[in-house]
């Protein structure tokens, strides 16, 4: 059983996933480059790569073995990673007010950042073993393991507090449940939760207040609470305060046009408009020195990446290899999409980083270590047993 | 699908699966489409506006002040100059050592240690280790080639000249604003339109210009010309301080004028100042008393009353008054003569200065003809110099007998020096007061005048006549004789009139036994050029204007003369060195009392046929080696002769040689080093 194969053979060559490979070290490159130039301290692109270096012999290794291995020691690494996050607030670093990190000597581990791969890996396998081709669709009680596999890291997570960490989790989870199949009147149900969400935040935010309608939640929230949403719905109303971070990227994007005024020529960042630059926003960095068709690069290189991992879900071996692949997939576009989606001003703002772009080693190495999960599954769909 | 034999999974679940795949990947390319709309939003349909609500929050008007204007005197020597100096500053966090480095910096570069390290304590990321500072600590921080250290550009004020003229100047802060004198009196002027220019900003409003600077010193506050003359100025500050220093005064200011222009030669203070280490001098120290400042002026104000007396036609140049033997009682007033006369004629009581006929002429002239004209001479109102601070003088209506005799030799009322000055400037101008100026010029950075003194007549005060005749009788106050025989000079006749004032004590009313002390002339006597008033205060060894501040006055007329290119009034009596002016009083004092002889009044005419027929003003070349540069220029300017300076420092060779026979106004070259 729990044996550690690093195989190689040479079929594996011919499935290998070139494509995911390649726009992996495509957006990785770019990483590197644009953060020499949002932070202006050599320090800070030499410690990335450093980190890319580290990322991608994890993920050859990851690679090397075969994937099965990880079904197996699911719960293991998922356990392990779950007292990392919980040994956190023990002895953690403490910074701005959260403990995130392990500082050991010069390095900074960020165990959330690692607990998605836990999560991905442990819902993969609960899919693999429960499946019963005699009833495909999950109804309420079948979800109960896999809600508990999320909620719990969420949970811990959300207490140090990290949200946005926490959000990704639950929003890749949720993805790959729905993927799972549930029965189709839970999916309803959420829909229905979904659109009157959506409903409130119309009638209480969007509507025009003048006509003196009844507010359905909104009266019973705090300012702050309501400030946040409004800031979000409007981010001009309110440029020096809460929205400052939300206009700052817009116009920081906005001003790139479409070639951009030329690395290291930005002004937004060049003159530190805009806070996080290197990390939550980096993405309104690339815009800004590189205009509209470089952000229409990176978003056709991200959309590669996922059509990438998709493709190995599609063409997957068994379901773990699939629920892998889609779980990855899915962790990366609610990055992508939630970041992107924050800096151009669609969503409201939140810590999230983008991947392979953002600076920080752990969220780095996590995301390529990912990556090698879903090209490993690539590799091995046509293996026998 | 051969591959797919093996697998576990049974078809129908494959195929759910693939379609949730695909369901999937359609879900994420329509969320990714949304984001490629909103960037093709922002940047292509929106880019205008955030384009420019990007220029809005980075580009900021930076202010850029003008580097401020110099300062000239009236030949365009530069007496104010501003210059970039290097401030160090140090961010301290850099620094392994702050204590240890403190106490090595507070020893190089003269700071106090302890309070640097307070200062480098506070600072945490930038304190100031030292602003403006001199070139050798910038050197010895430079050498350190620390991180920690940086270097700033700040304009600093500099006074080339140092002392000269100092109290004219004023002083300008290290904010570079003026405080005091023509610096504060022209502040707006020399500080300049402040330019402003595009600059970029950061978040933090720091200022960073990337591109597009405008060197600061490239713009410039206007320029002040002034009418003081550096050489004249020079002298006088000269004499003036030796004539303070040997009476044991507490202070002495003195005057040039050009009477017929209105023009300040020179204004000096005693004591100076350098106003490059402003630190070391105490405030009241910088002010220009001569100019701002009112005193009761004494004897001197005798010469006004004749002239009224004798304008109104009250009295004539041959009548006689009967000086009362040095006492007369005016209501319950007694009025005492330094010495008893019994009858004089006005000439005569101002020769000997008599008191109590001069306050007799006075009460002829009656109460309102003497508030008239010292109404007209200019007396209680503001000479109009432009300067912040600037007295009037009161001069009380004599509404008693013993106001109008008091006022007639000069006291229970105030004047300024300058004031004093530009009213003789009016006896020896024929009569016409002229107002007295300090600024000729100010002209910006484009040559553009922004305000320029010309001489202006004020009023007619007097007849021609009157005036001539008022100066000749003036002239006799240097004769043996008269009050002061120590300002009379050999090759220039000298009319002029001491005052010797009591000071009122402001404690205990009254009159104090101080003295101020006071000299005012005009030379030469028969067309003045220049009006000279040299005031002692509080001397102590003499306390008489003829004996304290005459030779003061000689010694300056002696050296203005010449430099103004005054032809002598006399011929002057044999001897190679006659024509070639000497500045040392002491030589001139022994020529003058060896050859003291009848050579009284020789009529203005006959001087000047005789001094057309002399050789073209032949001068002999002074031995200047070895002589300071400023001292050096003094000696020629005052034989008449145009220096060309190379280099600084003392004299190490001069062309032509001294002792050499040359034209008057002909260049000498001095080549100048520093000392060794």
């Amino acid at each position: 059983m729990a044996v550690l194969q690093v195989r190689f053979e040479r079929k594996m060559l011919a499935h290998v996933p070139w494509g995911l490979i390649f726009t992996t070290l495509a957006i990785a490159g770019i990483g590197i480059y644009n953060l020499a130039s949002a932070a202006r301290v050599p320090t800070m692109w030499m410690s990335q790569s450093a980190y890319l270096g580290v990322g991608l012999i994890a993920m050859a290794a990851v690679c090397l073995v075969d994937y099965r291995f990880f079904h197996q020691w699911a719960p293991v690494l998922y356990g392990l990673n779950l007292l990392a996050c919980c040994a956190l607030f023990v002895i953690g670093h403490k910074a701005k007010g959260a403990v995130g990190w392990f500082v050991i000597g010069p390095l900074r581990l960020q165990p959330a950042e690692f607990m998605k791969i836990g999560v991905i890996l442990m819902l993969a396998r609960y899919y693999h073993d429960t499946h019963r081709p005699s009833e495909p669709s999950y109804g309420l009680v079948r979800l109960i393991p896999p809600l508990l596999i999320v909620l719990v890291p969420a949970a811990v997570i959300v207490i140090q507090p990290d949200l946005g960490t926490s959000m990704m989790i639950l929003l890749a989870s949720a993805t790959v449940i729905l993927f799972g199949r549930p029965k189709l009147w839970i999916v309803v149900a959420l829909a229905m939760a979904l659109l009157s969400v959506s409903v409130v935040i119309w009638n209480d935010f969007v509507r025009d207040p003048s006509d003196n309608h009844r507010t359905l939640i909104r009266h019973a929230m705090k300012l702050h609470q309501q400030q946040r949403i409004v800031s979000w719905l409007n981010p001009e109303a309110d440029v020096r305060g809460a929205s400052y971070h939300a206009v700052q990227s817009m116009i920081a994007v906005g001003s790139g046009e479409l070639t951009g005024k030329g690395w290291r020529q930005g002004t937004q960042t060049g003159l530190s408009f805009l806070p996080e630059q290197h990390t939550d926003f980096i993405f309104s960095v690339w815009a800004e020195e590189h205009g509209f068709l470089a952000c229409l690069l990176l978003l056709l290189l991200y959309g590669g990446m996922l059509l990438g991992s998709l493709g190995v879900a599609f063409g997957a071996r068994d379901r773990f290899g699939a629920f892998v692949a889609v779980g990855v997939a899915a962790m990366i576009f609610w990055h992508v999409f939630q970041n992107i989606g924050m800096v151009i001003g669609l969503l409201p703002v939140t810590g999230i980083t983008l991947p392979l772009m953002s600076y920080g080693g752990s969220s780095l190495v996590s995301v390529l270590i990912s990556l090698g999960l879903v090209v490993n599954v690539g590799m091995r769909r046509h293996m026998f047993t | 699908m051969k591959d797919l034999k093996g697998l576990s999974a049974p078809e129908p679940s494959q195929r759910w699966m693939r379609l949730r795949v695909r369901l999937l990947g359609a879900i994420f390319f329509a969320l990714l489409c949304a984001v490629f709309a909103r960037a093709v939003e922002l940047q292509i349909f929106d880019r205008e506006r955030l384009e420019s609500m990007a220029r809005d929050q980075y580009v900021r008007e930076i202010e850029m002040p003008a580097r401020r204007g110099d300062i000239f005197d009236r030949r365009g020597v530069p007496l104010a100059q501003s210059v970039e100096v290097d401030s160090i500053w140090v961010d301290p966090s850099l620094l392994d050592d702050p204590a240890q480095m403190a106490r090595i910096l507070a020893k190089k570069l003269n700071l106090d240690a302890k309070e640097l390290a307070e200062r480098m304590e506070r600072g945490r990321r930038f304190a100031w280790v030292k602003r403006q500072a001199r070139p050798e600590d910038v050197a010895f921080v430079r050498s350190l080639k620390s991180r920690a250290f940086g270097f700033a550009k700040e304009p600093r004020r500099f006074y080339p000249q140092r002392e000269l003229a100092a109290h004219v100047l004023g002083l300008a802060g290290m904010d570079g604003h003026g405080l005091e004198g023509l610096e504060l009196a022209f502040d707006d002027e020399l500080t300049g339109e402040v330019s402003r220019i595009d600059g970029f900003r950061d978040a933090r409003g720091r200022k960073l210009l990337t591109q597009g600077a405008i060197n600061p010193i490239d713009r410039q506050g206007a320029s002040v010309t002034l009418t003081i003359d550096r050489g004249l100025q020079y002298v006088t500050e000269k004499a003036l301080s030796r004539a303070v220093v040997e009476a044991k005064g507490v202070a002495g200011m003195a005057v040039v004028l050009d009477p017929k222009t209105g023009e300040l030669l020179a204004l000096a203070n005693y004591p100076g100042f350098n106003p490059n280490t402003p630190k070391d001098t105490d405030h009241h120290q910088l002010r220009n008393r001569a100019a701002l400042d009112t005193f009761e002026p004494g004897s001197t104000f005798k010469s006004f009353v004749v002239a009224a007396a004798l304008e109104e036609g009250v009295i004539r140049p041959d009548d006689i008054f009967y000086c009362e033997q040095g006492a007369w009682t005016v209501g319950r007033h007694t009025i005492h003569d330094s010495h008893p006369h019994e009858w004089l004629t006005p000439k005569k009581v101002l020769q000997v200065s008599s008191n109590i006929c001069a306050a007799k002429i006075a009460l002829k002239l009656g109460a309102a003809n003497l508030a008239k004209y010292y109404a007209a001479f200019g007396f209680g109102q503001r000479a109009g110099l432009a300067l912040p601070g600037e007295g009037k003088g009161t001069v009380p209506y004599p509404r008693a007998d013993i106001y109008v005799a008091t006022q007639a030799f000069g006291q229970g009322l105030t004047a300024t020096a300058v004031q004093l000055a530009a009213a003789y400037g009016a006896l020896a101008n024929g009569g016409v007061l002229m107002r007295p100026y300090l600024v000729s010029k100010v002209t910006d950075p484009d040559g553009v005048v922004l305000l320029e003194n010309r001489p202006t007549p004020v009023r007619r005060v007097i007849s021609a006549r009157t005036a001539k005749t008022v100066v000749s009788m003036l002239e006799s106050v240097v004769e043996n004789g008269g009050t002061a025989p120590r300002a009379r000079m050999d090759a220039y006749r000298v009319a002029g009139k001491t005052g010797t004032a009591q000071k009122a004590d402001p404690v205990a009313g009254g009159y104090s036994d101080k003295r101020i002390a006071s000299f005012i002339g005009m030379v030469p006597a028969e067309d003045p050029r220049a009006v000279i008033l040299v005031v002692v205060d509080e001397p102590k060894t003499d306390v008489y204007g003829g004996l304290v501040a005459a030779p003061a006055f000689k010694e300056i007329a002696e050296a203005a003369m010449p430099y103004l290119g005054v032809t002598p009034s006399r011929p002057v009596a044999a001897g190679p060195e006659a024509t070639a002016v000497s500045v040392n009083p002491k030589s001139a004092a022994a020529r003058r009392a060896s050859s003291s002889g009848p050579s009284v009044a020789v009529p203005a005419v006959a001087v000047a046929a005789l001094t057309e027929n002399a050789p073209a003003g032949d001068v002999r070349v002074p031995d200047l080696s070895g002589k300071a540069g400023r001292e050096a220029i003094a000696r020629l300017l005052a034989a008449s002769l145009e220096p060309r300076v190379e280099g600084s420092g003392r004299v190490v060779s001069q062309s032509p040689p001294a002792g050499t026979w040359v034209a008057r106004g002909a260049k000498v070259r001095l080549d100048m080093e520093p000392r060794p």
